[in-house]
């Protein structure tokens, strides 16, 4: 019995053990949510229900996730996370010192730009919502909530964020959950640092 | 390859064509490539896995056969020399060399499931222990391929060692023509779990083209294509809705869910299976039925024996048999006789084995605590049901009901209701959160809820409604006809015009109302993994 | 309870109460009429259910305006929204005699401004070809929405089959390019009078590939880029720049290089230095108008639309005059004023022009 039954559970474990990266069939439990975010921009002539887009907006409001940036203007403060809802971010901080919205070619919808002196915030349209897709620190008087700013060197960084990024040439990528902190460097220094949110990926 | 993707169409079509084209003798090998290319696109490294259960299944086999064979000769020249006793003990000593090769390669084959399978799942039940006991919990999950189909497969496969062990088939020589029993294709991503005795005829057999066999596949097909498209994928829209917002949609939209989980599995997996029987078809190759109407069940037994029929019928005849009349069994038996009398002694083991037969196919749906406490609560409900047969009894010699149409309503609807509710397990895929949402639909029904903007809220259009509702009526309308005969049958005796009417009519509707493409969320058939 | 026996019927096997055979000869006939109608129905499904692209969203019809035109160009414009919004033919035509068109589209990539460029060499030979740059920015396909606007209304040839290969994001496939039913088909709910009123029929939507708009929105704000990592255009931009520059030089048609005067999405110092370098490499001219907008006399409070991304119709006319000069003076393009035919036709389209203006002005003061 022995001498069969070895073989037979050593080719178990080999076979378990060999093949790695699974290409693993989904099932409805893969659902949540997830779909609604891979919609595709729709023509107006051929609207999707206006619905369906509520709930890609609803979805999508799920509590912060990834890097959040702690945002202080004037006498408001408020933590902006990737796709989260604008609405929420304008009330706390007030008025931006600029505003910039740019129509896409053909689509109803608009990318907007609000400027706050230090850090902007960009925003893309979902439903009847504006959700962030981006905040941008734009000088050395702001810092990260970990407290990284425009200036120090990939030394900081690392020792702030550790060395699990992707160096894309001239930029380092930090992803958590599905959105980026993307960190630019110019030589060794620090030249800017970008929250992305995953619908810039494409 | 997804049954409803246009590469698969393109896939069938081409080696439709390759084998009606090619000599009779080689379509076995078409189908056999066809099946390979089929899998390997599903995953590369997927073949492996069912090569290595093909060649141990069949060289078991083979090896089993050719060890009866060596045994009966060998009994044949030593009979005459041996005693009673002696006799018996070469027929046991031979025994038993069979056996060993049989459970080698049986436990070869569900060990590979149940590695790739179940590895994570135990390794998440030790965290949990461990960090229930104060330790950290940390063993960390293994990366393991899951090859699409492996359950209906390794189960196949089983199947056919089972019985040549037990010498109800021969072993087949051809191991070209076995490879083919464990990997046609229209059945390997969903079932059904068919038997090798049943299959093997017409998949061997050289098949000359036929036109009405061919029509009538293709109609099988097209009317797959409308459950699973028109029904299944649109309902499925909300369903993802619903069962993602659990904290939004509780109470009445629970059950609205529970009942639209019901429509969209039903039409889902029917649907898949008739694209497998109708692709089977075009080959000449008949497939068993998988579903009788399921949903006309007046009870819950009734309905498993409607249901995924091939599942069922594997676990009664190589689990439940099998283990009721184990030794261990019969000794239960024998004692719980003597200690409890005749009631509690007749039920005892059947109960017992029911118990491991639900479990099993608990574990089987899928690596997780919710499909074990569904088939758990399948096995309550049965178990209830027979517990009560003496007050129906009762109850029907009092009242003279059964029979009757509001009766039989009455037990078709509480049938369903009971099975839609046990599959919230599978739908919330959380067994404390199951437990909360059926217990929301009384303790919080939240009827104000239930308005239009709300249904209106979970993805789908007035229009998505509109078409649920008639395709709901189209299946319910067909299923009433079928009682009365074969729907095909009905639609072959029509005029040519009318059947074309009919056939189009269906393409056009698959067409135009399916909830295919970009904009609808490409859903692969919810059996798939199992 | 058991279940019916009367109840389970096998299909398979049902082999039984098969309408009788016809004689075969009427049997061909029957499939035929059968196959024929099918397809007319199939035909006629997909041209209704095809967004028409007429009101609202009119980019999606520009590509397939160009085949109604008489195909004998001086000057094509190839490229996105920076050309189509930007440069009016009407301008180039009555300054300058220069016949020109422009085949563009929404998000225009620069494999489709290529193909777009191949099948137009094979219709005509102009003498000049414009190329917007932007598009360089774009490395993989971005956008199926996008991508039909662009494909849907070209015609089939080799270039339409290369350029969707091109252009196909993950989620789309070859064939609904070829049964475009089977993307639209879920407009069957939601059709609208357009699908019917345009279902045989298209009204022009541009003036030779030129979107109009009238009103004004001042730039304002205008974010500067922010710092990338890596400002070198992808190899793929470059394969087709390439191609583009050896196709021109093949059919001998001069290729120019243009930066359109939008101030959004924000053009790099370090994306301009490429593009000059390309230029140099293969001895083409590259004209950034960004830097020359004081000479055209562009005023950003009172020649854009939409804040500073597109050129309203003066801005586009001040454009047309500006450029116009250019590919007059230096890449030699003839005035071909004074011919007939071509000044009849001319007389229509600016008779157009000018009722558009009017129109939309009316629209405005409303």
């Amino acid at each position: 019995m022995k001498k069969t039954l070895v073989p037979a559970m050593l080719l178990v474990l080999g076979l378990t053990l060999s093949a790695c990266g699974s290409e693993e069939v989904k099932v409805i439990e893969s659902a949540g949510g997830q779909s609604a975010a891979a919609q595709t921009e729709e023509t107006k002539t051929e609207e999707t229900a206006a619905a369906t887009e509520e709930v890609q907006a609803e979805g999508t409001q799920a509590a912060l996730s990834g890097y959040t940036y702690n945002a202080t203007y004037g006498e408001g403060s408020v933590t902006i996370g990737m796709d989260m809802d604008m609405r929420p971010v304008l009330e706390a901080l007030g008025e931006p010192s600029s505003y910039f919205e740019a129509a896409s070619c053909a689509f109803q919808g608009l990318d907007k730009i609000y400027t706050y002196d230090h850090f902007e915030v960009d925003t893309y349209p979902s439903g009847d919502q504006d959700l962030v897709s981006s905040v941008v620190l734009l000088d050395d008087l702001v810092t990260t909530s970990e407290g990284l700013y425009i200036g120090q060197t990939k030394a900081d960084m690392e020792a702030l964020y550790g060395t699990e990024y992707e160096d894309k040439g001239g930029s380092c990528v930090y992803t958590l959950d599905g959105m980026h902190l993307e960190i630019v460097l110019d030589g060794d220094t620090i030249s800017s640092i970008a929250y992305n949110s995953s619908v810039l990926d494409q | 390859m997804l049954f409803t993707s246009y590469s698969f169409m393109i896939f069938v079509a081409v080696t439709f064509c390759l084998y009606y084209v090619c000599p009779k003798k080689w379509q076995w090998a078409i189908l056999l490539g066809a099946s390979y290319f089929f899998y390997f696109m599903a995953g590369r490294t997927y073949l492996i896995y069912i090569l290595v259960t093909t060649v141990s299944t069949y060289l078991a086999a083979r090896q089993m056969d050719a060890r009866k064979e060596r045994a009966e000769q060998a009994y044949a020249l030593q009979k005459d020399s041996l005693d009673k006793e002696g006799r018996k003990a070469l027929k046991a000593k031979q025994k038993k060399g069979i056996t060993r090769v049989f459970l080698a390669c049986l436990i070869l084959n569900i060990g590979i499931l149940a590695v790739v399978k179940y590895t994570n799942f135990m390794i998440a039940n030790i965290n949990g222990i461990a960090k229930a006991f104060g330790g950290d919990g940390t063993l960390s999950f293994v990366d393991l391929v899951l090859p699409m189909g492996i359950s209906f497969y390794t189960f196949q496969s089983v199947a056919y060692l089972i019985d040549v062990y037990h010498g109800k088939y021969p072993a087949q020589k051809h191991l070209g023509k076995f490879a083919l029993f464990v990997a046609f294709f229209p059945q390997l991503v969903q079932g059904p779990i068919s038997r090798y005795n049943e299959l093997s005829e017409s998949l061997f057999a050289l098949h000359s083209f036929d036109k009405q066999n061919i029509a009538y596949g293709l109609e099988r097909i097209l009317w797959g294509y409308f459950k699973k498209m028109v029904i299944a994928d649109r309902m499925l829209v909300a369903v993802k809705v619903l069962i993602a917002e659990p904290e939004t949609y509780y109470g009445s939209f629970a059950f609205v869910g529970m009942l639209f989980y019901a429509l969209e599995l039903y039409a889902d997996f029917t649907g898949g299976i008739d694209i497998t029987i109708g692709v089977a078809q075009l080959f000449g190759v008949k497939v068993a039925e998988n579903f009788r109407r399921p949903y006309f069940s007046k009870n819950i037994k009734e309905y498993w024996k409607r249901w995924h029929i091939s599942m069922g019928t594997w676990f009664t005849d190589y689990i439940f048999y099998p283990v009721s009349v184990s030794k261990p069994f019969r000794k239960l038996n024998k004692f719980a006789r003597e200690h409890f009398g005749d009631h509690v002694g007749k039920r005892l083991p059947v109960y017992l084995s029911s118990f491991v037969v639900w479990l099993l196919t608990g574990i089987w749906h899928g690596a997780s605590w919710n499909f074990i406490a569904w088939g758990l609560g399948n096995y309550v409900v049965i178990m209830i049901s027979e517990e009560l047969e003496p007050l129906y009894h009762r109850f029907h010699k009092r009242f003279h009901v059964a029979g009757t149409l509001p009766w039989k309503l009455f037990q078709v609807i509480r049938t369903v209701l009971i099975m839609s509710c046990l599959r919230m397990f599978d739908c919330y895929r959380d067994v404390p959160l199951t437990f909360q949402m059926f217990g929301s639909m009384f303790a919080r029904p939240n009827l104000s809820a239930l308005t239009g903007e709300a249904f209106l809220g979970l993805g789908l259009g007035v229009t998505d409604y509109i078409i649920l509702a008639a395709g709901a009526l189209v299946l319910f309308a067909v299923s009433m006809i079928q009682r009365a005969g074969s729907v095909r049958t009905k639609i072959a005796s029509c005029s040519f015009p009318v059947r074309m009417v009919i056939w189009w009519g269906l393409f056009f509707i698959v067409l135009l109302f399916g909830a295919y493409s970009i904009g609808y969320n490409e859903s692969q058939f919810i059996y798939n993994q199992f | 309870m058991a279940v019916e026996t009367t109840e389970i019927n096998h299909i398979t096997g049902e082999m039984s109460g098969l309408a009788c055979k016809p004689a075969k000869r009427f049997g061909f006939i029957k499939y035929l009429a059968v196959f024929l109608i099918v397809t007319v129905l199939f035909a006629f499904l997909q041209q209704l259910l095809m967004p028409k692209y007429m009101h609202g969203i009119v980019e999606g019809a520009m590509i397939a305006e160009y085949y109604q035109e008489e195909k004998d160009h001086n000057v094509i414009f190839v490229g996105d929204c920076e050309l189509y919004e930007n440069i009016s033919p009407a301008v180039l035509w009555e300054e300058y005699g220069i016949n020109s068109y422009i085949r563009g589209s929404a998000q225009q990539l620069i494999w489709q401004s290529y193909y777009l460029m191949e099948e137009t060499l094979k219709y005509e030979h102009p003498e000049v070809m414009v190329f917007n740059v932007l598009s360089m920015k774009y490395d993989v396909p971005q956008n199926e929405a996008y991508n039909r606007m662009t494909l849907d209304g070209m015609r089939w040839s080799m270039s339409k089959v290369r350029d969707i290969q091109a252009s196909m994001t993950e989620e789309e496939s070859f064939a609904e390019y070829v049964f475009p039913i089977l993307r639209y088909h879920s407009r069957i709910t939601q059709l609208e009078q357009d699908d019917v009123t345009y279902l045989f029929r298209k009204d022009p939507v541009t003036f030779n590939g030129y979107y109009m708009r009238v009103d004004v929105k001042a730039a304002e704000n205008v974010p500067t880029g922010r710092p990338l990592g890596d400002y070198r255009f992808g190899d793929n931009a470059y394969k087709y720049l390439e191609m583009m520059a050896q196709l021109c030089e093949k059919e001998g048609v001069e290729l120019v290089l243009v930066k359109a005067p939008s101030l959004y999405p924000y053009w790099y110092d370090e994306w301009d230095e490429q593009m000059v370098q390309f230029a140099k490499d293969h001895d083409l001219k590259y004209y950034n108008l960004l830097n020359v907008t004081d000479e055209m006399g562009l005023d950003f409070s009172q020649d854009t639309y939409d804040g500073g991304l597109h050129l309203n119709l003066s801005g586009a006319e001040k454009m047309a005059h500006y450029f116009g000069k250019i590919l007059q003076e230096d890449c030699g393009v003839t005035s071909r004023r004074g011919e007939e035919k071509l000044e009849k036709a001319w007389e229509e389209k600016i008779a157009a022009y000018e009722a558009e203006i009017a129109r939309q002005e009316a629209n405005l003061k409303e």
